[in-house]
């Protein structure tokens, strides 16, 4: 009968179980425990330590009052921050929603025919059909080539490649020759 | 007849220098402010600026404008003018590359921040820009090319992306508009590629380079006749002409230089001609032929810079004049 209260007759009489003398002991009474609120660089470091321990003891903090700290404030802590962080994005994704695609790209053994035509198209005509920015763009672009042509025909005549020197003007010439002769060559084709 | 190398010597008539504080890089010559050059600096630092030039062709020189500079991050990895004139206004637009897509209104004398492109979802900051192209005949688009393997395509006027397309397996390094929905890349997966707006799913590889994982470096398409496209490869002294109907297979190399190319661009008035720069400090002058030469193409004309040559303009609005970079010096050559 003695031995179920765990305390002998004559000595202090305690209505606890060893466990809990235990327990009491290594959370509250031990000396080397710090008592009080954590501070707020207990705070950083409990958090700091956490990401590069994981969930091993800290000194002088039992786990049991990191458990409670943890539920008591961080986890708030936590959740609003989340919060915030959730609300920046939604921000975010009205401002900038786009999807990244991936073409899957592709050889040609041959000639791809829209490809081929499409462009050769362009080249004669030197604008696509597009409806009315192209029409637009279209006058543009006859206006510089007009432009570009006139210029082209300037430089033949007049300039070369560093200056007056018979040489350039005899590589001129030779071009000149040499379109004559393409002409010629189709002409008799 | 077979076109010997006509090499010329330097004469005032013929070039006009510009000597800047700083190493160059991007270049670009304003359509609508035809004596109007955009130059961007080379500083492997955040702190880089970029100078507007006024070109006068009656007394071959150049003068920079102090009230039209202005500070840039990091070193511009292109400039380009606004393609059209603007109906009614005065002003310029300039766009450049690098930490992002930046537009800025160059005005009679000053220069203001007109927007900044951002196409990251998760993070404040844009993945480098390594080059981009303003769209012609529609010039509301703009594409970039990045290192983080993507195309995208801007829409000018809301700042907003319209595509953004993972392009390559490896950094993109140069994009090329040939019409107002189709445009070309090369990357350091070593693939030309071709991509059509209007059919997002897939893209078309026209040319690999022999070489396993030899980056391609440059993309230039003719404009002139849009079937044919230029490229250069790292490290390679070859300029590599492709034609677009017959993949795979380039229609001719030209090999005449001396060590790496650097830059290349197709004559903006001749199908037919096309300038390409490198380390071996010469810029060259090539008209290619219909039929295919066996002992290879010469050039038909020849410059030597006084080093190593990085970045070349076909000036569009004055053909007869090419600007070159190299050191802190730029260069109009006049063709």
């Amino acid at each position: 009968m003695e031995g179920s209260s765990g305390v002998r007759k004559g000595g202090w009489r305690l209505n606890r179980s060893r466990k809990s003398c235990r327990l009491r002991w290594l959370n509250y009474l031990k000396p080397e425990i710090k008592r009080g609120d954590f501070s707020e660089d207990k705070v950083d470091l409990m958090i700091r330590l956490h990401k590069l321990l994981g969930n091993r003891r800290l000194p002088g903090i039992t786990s049991n009052d990191v458990k409670n700290y943890w539920n008591t404030y961080m986890c708030l802590k936590i959740n609003s921050e989340i919060q915030q962080q959730k609300q920046a994005d939604e921000a975010k994704s009205t401002v900038k929603q786009h999807e990244v695609i991936k073409p899957v790209p592709r050889t040609l053994s041959k000639a791809y025919p829209w490809l081929q035509g499409k462009l050769i198209n362009s080249s004669k005509v030197g604008v696509s059909e597009e409806g009315a920015t192209s029409i637009s763009g279209s006058g543009n672009l006859w206006e510089t080539l007009s432009d570009d042509k006139e210029d082209s025909e300037e430089g033949n005549n007049n300039k070369c490649f560093f200056g007056g020197e018979d040489g350039a003007l005899d590589l001129w010439g030779e071009e000149l020759n040499s379109i004559a002769c393409d002409f010629l060559t189709q002409g008799e084709t | 007849m077979e076109n010997s190398t006509q090499e010329s010597h330097l004469r005032s008539e013929n070039s006009v220098s510009y000597e800047s504080p700083y190493p160059i890089y991007g270049m670009s010559f304003s359509p609508s402010h035809p004596h109007r050059l955009a130059l961007g600096s080379f500083i492997e630092e955040y702190t880089n600026r970029v100078d507007i030039l006024s070109f006068h062709p009656d007394t071959l020189s150049l003068t920079p404008n102090p009230s039209l500079s202005f500070d840039h991050p990091y070193p511009p990895t292109k400039l380009m003018f606004h393609p059209r004139k603007p109906p009614s206004s005065s002003s310029d637009l300039l766009a450049t590359s690098g930490d992002y897509l930046r537009l800025w209104e160059v005005r009679d004398n000053s220069v203001e921040a007109v927007s900044l492109f951002n196409n990251s979802k998760t993070s404040e900051f844009c993945a480098p820009l390594t080059s981009f192209d303003w769209n012609d005949i529609d010039p509301n688009r703009i594409a970039t090319s990045s290192i983080d393997t993507t195309c995208t395509i801007w829409d000018i006027e809301r700042t907003l992306v319209e595509t953004q397309l993972i392009a390559h397996d490896k950094e993109v390094y140069d994009i090329a508009w040939g019409e107002a929905r189709v445009f070309a890349s090369v990357s350091a997966d070593g693939s030309v590629r071709i991509f059509d707006l209007r059919d997002k799913e897939h893209s078309t590889i026209i040319y690999e380079s022999p070489h396993p994982d030899t980056p391609l470096l440059r993309l230039a398409w003719n404009k002139q006749d849009l079937r044919y496209m230029a490229t250069i490869l790292m490290d390679s002294n070859k300029v590599v002409i492709l034609d677009i109907r017959s993949p795979t297979t380039p229609v001719a190399e030209l090999e005449r230089h001396r060590g790496s190319v650097n830059a290349i661009a197709w004559a903006p008035h001749s199908s037919t001609h096309i300038c390409s720069a490198g380390d071996d400090t010469q810029a060259l002058i090539w008209d290619l032929p219909t039929l295919a030469s066996p002992t290879g193409i010469d050039p038909v004309c020849m410059y030597s810079a006084g080093c190593e040559i990085n970045q070349l303009q076909w000036s569009a609005v004055q053909p007869e004049w090419i600007a070159i970079a190299f050191a802190n010096k730029m260069q109009l050559l006049k063709v």
